[in-house]
């Protein structure tokens, strides 16, 4: 259930949207509060249909409430 | 005035009247037994603890959620149930009649069954009653999962071990398997699974948010 390698930018996006809260976002994506909790943790990664709900919530795509970070040496496919 | 006083201070005169009417009353006042009294007045005040203890992240408005304050209540519940099942055990398992033969085991079973009652109960009181709240998201499902894999696996690895026990041990070290005491013994073990399933929930929606 940890969120790995997905990292967010909830955090950052609700604070540029007027200091929205999580509550605030939390019932916009109809998810409970500590789910949002959880994601601005990383301790959490959402499901796609919330990954989208989260990027509508926010007015962006989903690539900029998500990005992945890569390992050191990611293995390049042949 | 500390929030948890004011939440909680209306409790203690109704947990101190029932002390007294319990265990320094004389036995009977206008005419009522004063033990039967104390005891519905102290659990009148256990009840509402409980009610107002669960209701408390709903009127500060933070902290938990409703899946993980269902958690707390299931292991609350369950913490309680398998405790009186454990002081019970021996009136439970003993004895080579059924267990609906023996007053004392049906008694302990009607308490069992009482408590299982009062946590469907405090389950329903507990529930957000304001329209469009959630009540349980992917998270909360996640985590549940998660929980009850774990009680599974338990379940499986203990029933499997009554299995070889009741299986393999010779017949002279199986006195003690009368039906009434394997009855108990796989009751046991889905009380215990519900405790570590409840366990695991509340362990998951506190690391969650730490």
């Amino acid at each position: 259930m940890s969120a790995g390698p997905l990292r967010n930018h909830i955090r950052r996006l609700r604070f540029e949207r007027g200091e929205m809260t999580q509550e605030d976002l939390a019932k916009r994506c109809k998810v409970t509060r500590q789910t949002i909790i959880a994601l601005e943790g990383h301790k959490y990664a959402p499901s796609l249909e919330l990954a989208f709900r989260l990027a509508r919530a926010f007015g962006v795509g989903v690539e900029a409430v998500f990005t992945w970070e890569e390992e050191e040496n990611p293995q390049r496919p042949d | 005035m500390n929030q948890t006083w004011k939440d909680f201070g209306i409790l203690i005169f109704p947990l101190f009247l029932g002390v007294w009417l319990l265990w320094f009353a004389p036995e009977t006042i206008l005419g009522l037994d004063s033990g039967i009294l104390g005891s519905i007045v102290v659990s009148y005040t256990a009840w509402s603890t409980i009610f107002m203890t669960a209701m408390r992240p709903l009127r500060i408005g933070q902290g938990v959620s409703p899946a993980e304050r269902q958690a707390w209540v299931g292991l609350t519940f369950s913490a309680i149930i398998y405790i009186y099942f454990l002081t019970h055990l021996g009136t439970l398992s003993g004895g080579t009649d059924g267990l609906l033969s023996s007053t004392d085991a049906r008694r302990a079973g009607q308490t069992l069954a009482l408590l299982a009652i009062g946590w469907a109960v405090v389950s329903l009181m507990i529930r957000p009653k304001s329209r469009g709240e959630v009540t349980e998201d992917e998270r909360d499902r996640e985590i549940a999962a998660r929980a009850s894999d774990w009680a599974h696996a338990f379940l499986v690895i203990g029933l499997i071990a009554t299995v070889l026990v009741l299986g393999l041990s010779p017949r002279e070290r199986l006195d003690w398997a009368t039906p009434r005491s394997t009855a108990t013994m796989i009751i046991n073990l889905l009380i215990l699974k519900t405790l570590l399933e409840h366990n695991a929930l509340v362990v998951l929606h506190w690391w969650g948010r730490r």
